[in-house]
Formats: structure tokens, sequence, C-alpha cells
């Protein structure tokens, strides 16, 4: 469904969701306490929104035990920390709330 | 049962001290694993990874600390020329303790990450010793694993202690365990106890501004100079914050609106007052009941505290321990992550560097700050008499505080103590402004041995308080602190 945020809750639906998924996946490492997370979240949402479909957005809550080993592995140099994923492959990341790397990425994510 | 895990290295606690001991073991070559587990307090709060100085110590302390004197600077800013300054603002206590509480959890977040980077295995799990060198792992389902360890550290610092002659106590206050978690304001609050953490806590409550009353049995800051002691008690006396002095609570019961009516004994008299909180500060005690040390034979003193010699190794060959847990080190977050990574050299890298807690600087964040640095006044005629030392005193106003009247010409202090046959300087005190900022610089100075004679052929930075310390030539006994004229 278009628009609708893909929160990930433990290593299945890491897998099902993002690894598996048909589309390309944009991943949001993230966390409530981090002050430049919050301010990089609704850009993601609205740079999804306008993809009209092309891509999946999803938020990985680093707080959440069941997902320490992926978020130590994907967030350990810091939040937010963001990946794009295309049929399981890593193809992008960038760190840090950054609009630009953002609006590249999200091009990238919609001609794959 | 299963044993699983086998490592060169198995650290107990998360705090300071294990941490830094882990991650430098680990960059060493030895296969390290973890162990933090905190034990929610009476009232259920607990925190995450990185102990006491992280997550209920030094650095929401220094937070609350510093909100509380931009506070007070409200008043220099109108007289300084600012335009639209509420002095009597209120403060937002839900704001402030959201954004500590969300600084902790990155650190928190950022020492998970650097474990993991090390390749130092976390368990969040509560750790006891089945022999000397397995350890039992229980997380917070019940669920046990078992781990081997060649060396085991143990590093589980300490928690507040309660006093023993009040019913349901633990139940009817808080300590500095449940403060910087509050959800809520605490209102106008007792706190109980003169050790830095009452009188830190009291000093940043009233700046918020609360209503704060401190109950002392004694003196205040027992163990540090007694002369710098009386003067902060001093300073926040004439702030406004009042001292119940002489006295113990005798009862603390919970009111009909969830109030504590505090009743104590003075002069006989029986006193009795309501306060929304009471905050216990009135010692703290080592963490070591649970760990089962009895059986494997790791000998304690009769508080807990653990019995080390000065390699940090205890009474059984391959059981080290390190930091607030163990028995005459200072409770201080620098002095366990330094004896924690020579502790780590010495067992990965050959090294023989033990810990020095010869003159090792502190600063001690009440309203009006004190910076030490060496021997007190007392421990310095103690150990060496009071004809073998000389002692340098001066009252000084800072600059700053020219601005708005209300601030005191004598409340800001420095002494330093010399020793005559060698003229080193062997005591450092300062009462002002930024003390932990001014006192770092003279340390590493101080440690090297510095003389007197060399304080005084040093340039002072003008205008600063600091300078002071390489201008004063007042002695006590002989001169006035205060100095006349202009």
């Amino acid at each position: 469904m278009q628009g609708q945020v893909l929160q990930i809750k433990s290593q299945a639906e890491w897998k099902s969701l993002v690894l598996e998924n048909p589309k390309p996946v944009i991943v949001d490492f993230y966390a409530d306490w981090c002050g430049p997370c919050k301010v990089l979240k609704p850009k993601l949402h609205s740079l999804h929104e306008q993809s009209q479909g092309k891509w999946e957005l999803a938020v990985v809550n680093v707080d959440i035990d069941d997902l320490q080993k992926i978020s130590g592995q994907y967030a350990s140099q810091g939040i937010p920390a963001v990946y794009l994923f295309n049929k399981g492959q890593q193809i992008s990341t960038f760190l840090g709330n950054n609009e630009a790397k953002a609006k590249e990425m999200a091009l990238k994510a919609a001609t794959l | 049962m299963d044993i699983e895990q086998e490592y060169d290295l198995f650290v107990i606690g998360g705090g300071s001290g294990g941490l830094a001991c882990a991650k430098q073991a680990a960059k060493l070559g030895a296969k390290v694993a973890l162990a933090d587990f905190v034990k929610p307090s009476p009232l259920g709060t607990k925190w995450g990874l990185g102990g006491t100085c992280v997550n209920v110590g030094c650095i929401p302390k220094k937070l609350m600390h510093f909100a509380a004197t931009l506070g007070e600077l409200r008043h220099d800013q109108v007289e300084a020329g600012w335009i639209d300054t509420q002095v009597d603002s209120k403060h937002n206590w839900e704001k402030m303790v959201e954004n500590v509480n969300n600084h902790i959890r990155k650190l928190n977040f950022g020492y998970k990450n650097q474990l993991l980077r090390q390749d130092v295995k976390y368990y969040n799990k509560l750790a006891e010793f089945i022999d000397a060198n397995t350890i039992k792992l229980t997380d917070n389902k019940g669920q046990i694993e078992t781990v081997r360890a060649k060396t085991i550290l143990i590093a589980v610092g300490g928690r507040p202690s309660y006093p023993e002659n009040i019913p349901n106590i633990q139940n009817l206050v808080i300590t500095s365990d449940d403060l910087f978690w509050l959800q809520e304001n605490p209102g106008k609050t007792l706190v109980i106890g003169a050790s830095y953490v009452a009188l830190e806590c009291g000093g940043f409550l009233h700046g918020i501004g609360n209503e704060v009353a401190i109950m002392v049995r004694s003196i205040l800051l027992r163990g540090f100079d007694q002369e710098m002691a009386e003067k902060i008690g001093q300073y926040m006396e004439e702030k406004g914050i009042r001292f119940i002095k002489g006295s113990v609570p005798d009862m603390i019961e919970a009111t009909e609106d969830n109030k504590r009516k505090v009743t104590w004994i003075i002069n006989g008299q029986k006193q009795e007052e309501i306060f929304d909180t009471v905050l216990v500060a009135t010692g703290r005690v080592s963490d070591t009941q649970k760990l089962n040390l009895d059986k494997v034979g790791v000998k304690m003193n009769k508080n807990g505290k653990i019995l080390c010699s000065a390699d940090d190794k205890t009474s059984v060959a391959n059981i080290f321990a390190i930091g607030d847990c163990v028995e005459g080190r200072p409770e201080l977050t620098p002095t366990a992550i330094k004896c924690g990574q020579l502790l780590a050299n010495r067992l990965y890298n050959n090294g023989n560097e033990l810990m020095s807690y010869e003159f090792v600087a502190t600063t001690v964040f009440t309203p009006l700050e004190y910076g030490c640095i060496g021997y007190s006044e007392e421990d310095a005629i103690k150990k060496f008499g009071e004809e073998k030392i000389t002692v340098y005193h001066s009252i000084f106003k800072p600059l700053e505080w020219n601005y708005f009247e209300m601030h005191s010409g004598e409340s800001c202090f420095a002494k330093l103590i010399v020793l005559n046959d060698n003229r080193r300087i062997i005591g450092f005190h300062y009462l002002g402004p930024h003390a932990g900022e001014v006192t770092q610089g003279y340390a590493v100075a101080i440690k090297m041995g510095v003389t007197k004679e060399q304080f005084d052929s040093t340039v002072g930075i003008h205008p600063t308080c600091s300078e002071e310390l390489v201008q004063v030539t007042a002695v006590k006994g002989i001169d006035d602190a205060q100095k006349e004229g202009c």
C-alpha cells in the first residue's frame, strides 16, 4: 500500500520485509532519543510519499532487543543510518541527517 | 547445565571501570565478554549500559547542575543589559529530564556499539559465581546460561544505601538512582545526608526553584577539607537552602495525599514537617552481595567492599576487582577507568604500571563549585605536622559578579597547602565558578611536584578567577585572606 511505512520489529520481519522484499527498500535505523533522527524522519516519509510506490520505507528502532545483532551490524557508526537494499543486496548508505543524500538515495531507489 | 563459551577475560559490571578494562583487553587481543545488569531500584527505576556515572551519577548530575546555574544567571543577564529576561520564570522539569535521559540513552547506545566493534561479547544478564572460573548468567526472564573464563574482573560498583532505623523506608524515599529519571518535578524536597551527592542534588533542586531542606547528622562532606566544606554550606544557606543540622530522621510516613511527613528530634524536641519528596543520600554500599563471593573465597570487608592488593588482585589468584566495589579506592569514574586500562595492560601486554591514587583531582558541583587536589588541611597536619606546612589563602570575587549586586564578595576562596622543606604544593583548594575547568590544569603541575615558587613565577591570565592561585601571598595565621582596597 502506497505511503505505508514498514516498522521492523523482529529478525523474521527484517528477512521478509527488507531482504526478501520484491521492491527496493530504504531502511532508516532510528531511535526516539536521537535528535537528528527525528529531523530526518519526516523528510524520508515525504520522499516516500512522492515515490509513487516505486520503493518501500522501513524503520528499525535500534532499542528493540530482538534486533540488536542487526542494529549492531548496520548502526554501529551512529544513527540515523540509512540503507538502500534491493533484492537483499545493500546498494548504498549514508549516515546522519543529510537531506541531499536522502534525495539522491530516493532517486536511485526509483530507478532500480 | 551446558557450559558454553570460554573467554580469556570475563568482566562483571559495565560501568566506568568494567568497560574500560574490557575494551582495552580486547584491543590487546584477548577474548573478552562483559555482563551488565541493572537491578531496578526499590521504586522500579532502571537504566542501560554504562554504569553509575553515565546513568545515575556524573552525567545527569552535571547537566542538571548546569540547568540550575543557567537559572541563576538571569539576574546577571538583566544587569548586563539584556531586555525581557524574566528572572522569576518557571523551570520545566519534564523538558530537562527528557533531554538528559535522551543524552544518556545515546551514551548507552554508544557503549553497546563500542563493545560490538571491539569484539567484546555483551551479556545483559545478572552474573554470579559458580566457581573461580565459571559464571552463571540470568536474564530478565529468568533464563540461565553459563560461561567459563580464565580471568574474571569484578567491577560491580555500588548502589545507594538507606538508613536502617525507619520501617519501609525504601518505598517512601527516593535516591540518586531515581532522581535523574523522575518524570515529575519532586517538589518540596528534604535531602537527608551530607555527602557530595546530597549537597549537589539539594543544590540544583533549589537552583531550579524548588524549596529544599538538607538534614545533616554532623559535618558536611566528611573526608574533604572542612574549612572548604563549611564555606560551601554557608554559601548554600545564603542562597536560601535550609540546613537542619545535628539531626537524623526519626520517622517518615506517607500522608493521605501521598506526601511525606518527616519527624526528627532537635535538642530533645520533636519536630515534624511535610515534604513532597524525601531524597536519601547518606552513602553508598558495594554491590557484591549476590555475587556468591564467599563461595569462591573472594575476601571482603564487613561492608562488602572487596579486599585487593595494589595490583587489583583479590584473594583468589585469577579474580581481580576494580572501581567503587573495592576497599580503599576513591569512588570516581576517571580512577576506575585508568585502573581498568592499566590492569588490561598488565594482563595482556606485559605492562607493569600500577594505578596511582596520589594527587587525583576532583570537583564537587555544589551551587558554588569546589575543586581540589591532594591533601586537605586536616590530612596534611595529621601526616606532616602543623609546623611542617604553610597554608596560603585568599578570598576573591569573580569580575563577572560585579554586574549583579547581590553576589557576595566573600564567598570565593582559594587555598594552597605547601610543604616547608621542599616547598611542594601538596594541597590545592578552589571554591568558585568553573571549579572543574580551573582545577584540571593544576593537577598536572601538582603531580609533577610543582613548588609554590614555581606557581609564583607563573604569570596569571587576567582577568580570571584562576589567576588567584598563582598570586596568593597571604599566609593563614598571619595575614587576612581578604585583600584590602580595590
